[in-house]
């Protein structure tokens, strides 16, 4: 199964609709949708605008892969649960987002290991091709790095940055 | 200070703001932790700690900033948190402001997906911090903006 999901925010209806027409190319396919409340209505996807916690951590469980916008919640989540994800930045000039900051996450993270990078749903298919090749890896845990926790600490107990 | 419990109160966004903010929990774990947020996510990973939940605030809307303000501004009157800490974005940018008028101090740890410019709440925010972070090496600037690492 595709777990598909847009942020808690904004609706994201390019994705969506991208989405939908894949869907509709692979009838075998499942896809759940998380869809932030869209104008589109997709048409060859189970869709739901918003997911309980417990609903997503099922929906997660089950997935294969995901396909997301550049947000780094769901990037995170993606590697905390080692899915791998398609991520689609969202655009300021498309008026998506209030910044292009996704552009930005997206561009750093091209190369990762499990990460795919679409900028240009021309070439949406694929993308896709490459995501679904890629296989589901063990659960890691999401962490800090070291020297940023340790930083905190000591500017909290002591009050200086080491620097 | 060493050994000194302290009152910590921890500020974001729901969503990926908050998702990093718990990320960085651990290095509070020997203090009082209080943590703000706007929605009512899981709270996985924020064990022990007391929750909050305040309005949404942005640039965009200026009653529920209000709103924000006049929350943050009671919670921080009433609970006299000795740090506050915000990984954005305008409710962060609130709670440091207020913080740092009720006299704590103040941490700014801004969003790794901040990658070619700091955060517009973050440069709010960062003359009234203490410790202004990036998770960016490249948008370190000596002595203002350190980089120490990030969540990703």
């Amino acid at each position: 199964m595709i777990f598909v999901t847009v942020g808690t925010q904004l609706p994201f209806d390019r994705l969506v609709r991208a989405m939908d027409r894949w869907a509709a190319d692979h009838p075998g396919q499942e896809v759940i949708v998380q869809s932030a409340e869209g104008d589109y209505q997709p048409q060859h996807m189970h869709c739901e605008p918003y997911m309980s916690p417990d609903r997503y951590a099922e929906v997660l469980a089950r997935c294969a892969h995901m396909v997301a916008h550049a947000g780094i919640g769901s990037i995170l989540t993606a590697r905390r649960s080692g899915i791998p994800i398609l991520i689609v930045p969202r655009l300021e000039e498309l008026m998506e987002v209030r910044s292009d900051h996704q552009v930005a996450t997206a561009n750093a993270l091209r190369g990762r290991p499990g990460i795919v990078v679409c900028d240009d749903l021309a070439s949406f298919d694929e993308c896709m091709d490459q995501l679904l090749a890629m296989k589901r890896g063990p659960a890691t845990m999401n962490a800090a790095d070291p020297s940023l926790v340790t930083a905190l600490q000591r500017f909290v107990d002591l009050g200086e940055f080491p620097d | 200070m060493k050994n000194h419990r302290l009152r910590v109160m921890c500020v974001s966004s729901a969503g990926g703001h908050l998702v990093q903010l718990k990320l960085v929990l651990p290095a509070f774990a020997e203090h009082d932790l209080i943590l703000v947020s706007t929605g009512e996510e899981d709270i996985e990973g924020a064990a022990g700690a007391t929750l909050y939940q305040i309005p949404e605030a942005s640039r965009w809307s200026r009653i529920q900033t209000m709103l924000c303000a006049w929350k943050l501004l009671w919670l921080i009157w009433r609970l006299r948190p000795s740090v506050i800490v915000s990984t954005g974005a305008a409710p962060g940018f609130l709670a440091v402001r207020i913080g740092r008028f009720f006299g704590a101090r103040t941490v700014w740890l801004d969003s790794v997906a901040n990658v070619e410019v700091i955060s517009l709440a973050g440069r709010l925010a960062q003359p009234h911090c203490d410790l202004f972070l990036t998770q960016w090496p490249a948008l370190a600037v000596e002595d203002e903006i350190h980089c120490a690492g990030g969540v990703l």
